[in-house]
């Protein structure tokens, strides 16, 4: 449990520099998958479940308002079901995806809230009773806490779940999520070569 | 602008999206990267300094990367109003904000493209390059060697990183210092450097390295495989979900929601079977 606590904290400092500090893309998937995976000794496995989430995450660019799915979320997510609760990396990669979109919808609200909050701080920050910085450092730790809560939450509630109904689950089923799994770096590929099309876009 | 404070606005920068916001975007990070320079360039003037952070405190959205291009030009403009006489102050503070859309706008434009669109995709088919290059599998066809896959992860995401900030940190510190020395006829530095030739050289090596990845993907994945009625199976509908990716792609549909329909109907198709 202690393990599982510190890694989560690793994973939402890392989640950090996704958009609100730094953005040296220490945050995306194929890094934080590959220092989750060695710490949790399950290197290569955290480095394809990176690769993986990176591939799939390629269409969306944090471009203006948009708020990704968080590649550091996904893949602390997927790395750490796997290492913790023996969940397959097909199976860890189908929550961890599905979890890290759900993530995105809570950043939208914390960027909400901060947006609705910023009236009644605009005087301050103009007469200089309140400093830019702290309001910053504030909202960092915000979205630190709101990381770490997703990711504890998310573990202990899908972990235990899976665990609790794998022995039920058919065979058949792990085929299906073995292959759609199977088609994820190839697809990602393709995405890939288009993304760097330099033909100007009809829209 | 000297070096102390060109340094100190280049480590703020950082935090321009630390308190992003859908009313008002960066403002909040924009404010915090000026505000010691407009102390500095206010001084004692206490009405002249609460003045210039309301207008600094408006709304603020471009690429972080790029935003010193604004960063700059806008700080240029601040020494300006410092200097205008009360008469004609509105007319500078527009012109403030003529340049902060512009600038801001534009860069944020040439930077989603260079550094999201581009040298983003760019390190990651780099890493995979590297992976390749290094014999690491990272399909997972093959059982491989531990430290192997451990020293070359290391070197690819080395690599990775640098391709990717090395170019970072310099378009942010060129950017800052170059739209400060700029004007309307270089458009605050950001026509110093064609951004379309740099951009189209770097998306045709994404391209080629790309088809080197896909080829030897296959090569390496499918080589060994004993052709039978499952494997064409398998290669078809692979072949399938990737005909239809482009597809989504064209109509802008992200291709996480094909892997998740696919793992859905694959699952009920499981289940009714």
């Amino acid at each position: 449990m202690t393990l599982m606590l510190l890694l989560c904290v690793l994973a939402a400092f890392l989640e950090l520099d996704t958009t609100c500090a730094g953005q040296f893309l220490i945050s995306r998937p194929l890094v934080a998958g590959s220092v989750l995976g060695a710490l949790t000794g399950n290197f290569f496995i955290g480095l394809q479940l990176g690769v993986f989430i990176e591939l799939i995450y390629l269409d969306f660019l944090p471009i203006g308002g948009v708020v990704p799915p968080s590649g550091a979320i996904t893949a602390a997510l997927a790395v750490l079901l796997f290492h913790f609760f023996d969940v397959p990396a097909h199976f860890a990669f189908f929550f961890a995806v599905a979890l890290g979109i759900l993530f995105s919808f809570a950043q939208k609200r914390i960027r909400r809230y901060r947006g609705a909050l910023l009236p009644s701080l605009e005087q301050g920050l103009i007469k200089g009773a309140i400093a830019p910085a702290a309001l910053i450092a504030q909202s960092l730790f915000l979205e630190f806490l709101a990381a770490f809560a997703f990711l504890m939450a998310a573990l202990t509630i899908i972990g235990p779940l899976y665990t609790l109904y794998a022995p039920y689950m058919p065979n058949r089923f792990d085929i299906a999520f073995q292959f759609s799994y199977f088609i994820v770096p190839w697809v990602g590929l393709s995405v890939l070569f288009i993304s760097f099309s330099t033909k100007p876009k009809a829209d | 602008m000297d070096k102390k404070n060109t340094l100190s606005l280049f480590l703020r920068s950082f935090l321009l999206q630390g308190f992003w916001n859908y009313a008002l975007m960066q403002n909040v990070g924009f404010f915090y990267i000026v505000l010691p320079q407009l102390k500095r360039l206010y001084g004692a003037d206490k009405a002249a300094l609460q003045r210039a952070a309301a207008r600094n405190l408006e709304a603020f959205n471009s690429q972080p990367v790029m935003s010193g291009y604004s960063i700059g030009a806008l700080l240029k403009q601040e020494a300006i109003i410092k200097k205008t006489p009360p008469a004609r102050l509105q007319e500078e503070e527009r012109e403030w904000r003529i340049i902060r859309a512009a600038s801001a706008s534009t860069a944020a434009s040439i930077g989603d493209r260079l550094f999201w669109a581009t040298l983003k995709p760019l390190s990651l088919v780099l890493y995979l390059v590297i992976l390749f290059a290094g014999g690491v599998d990272f399909l997972g066809a093959h059982a491989q060697d531990e430290g192997q896959v451990f020293f070359t992860a290391a070197l690819a995401l080395t690599g990775a990183l640098l391709i990717y900030n090395a170019p970072a940190f310099v378009v942010r510190l060129k950017g800052l210092l170059d739209g400060y020395g700029g004007d309307e006829d270089n458009f605050y530095g950001l026509i110093n450097l064609n951004w379309n030739k740099i951009i189209y050289f770097l998306k045709t090596l994404g391209q080629v390295l790309t088809i080197f990845v896909i080829f030897y993907g296959i090569y390496v994945h499918f080589s060994s495989v004993v052709i039978d009625a499952g494997v064409i199976t398998r290669f078809s509908l692979l072949l399938a979900f990737t005909v239809l990716s482009i597809f989504m792609k064209r109509l802008n549909i992200p291709n996480i929601f094909l892997y998740i329909t696919a793992t859905l109907v694959f699952a009920l198709a499981a289940i009714l079977a």
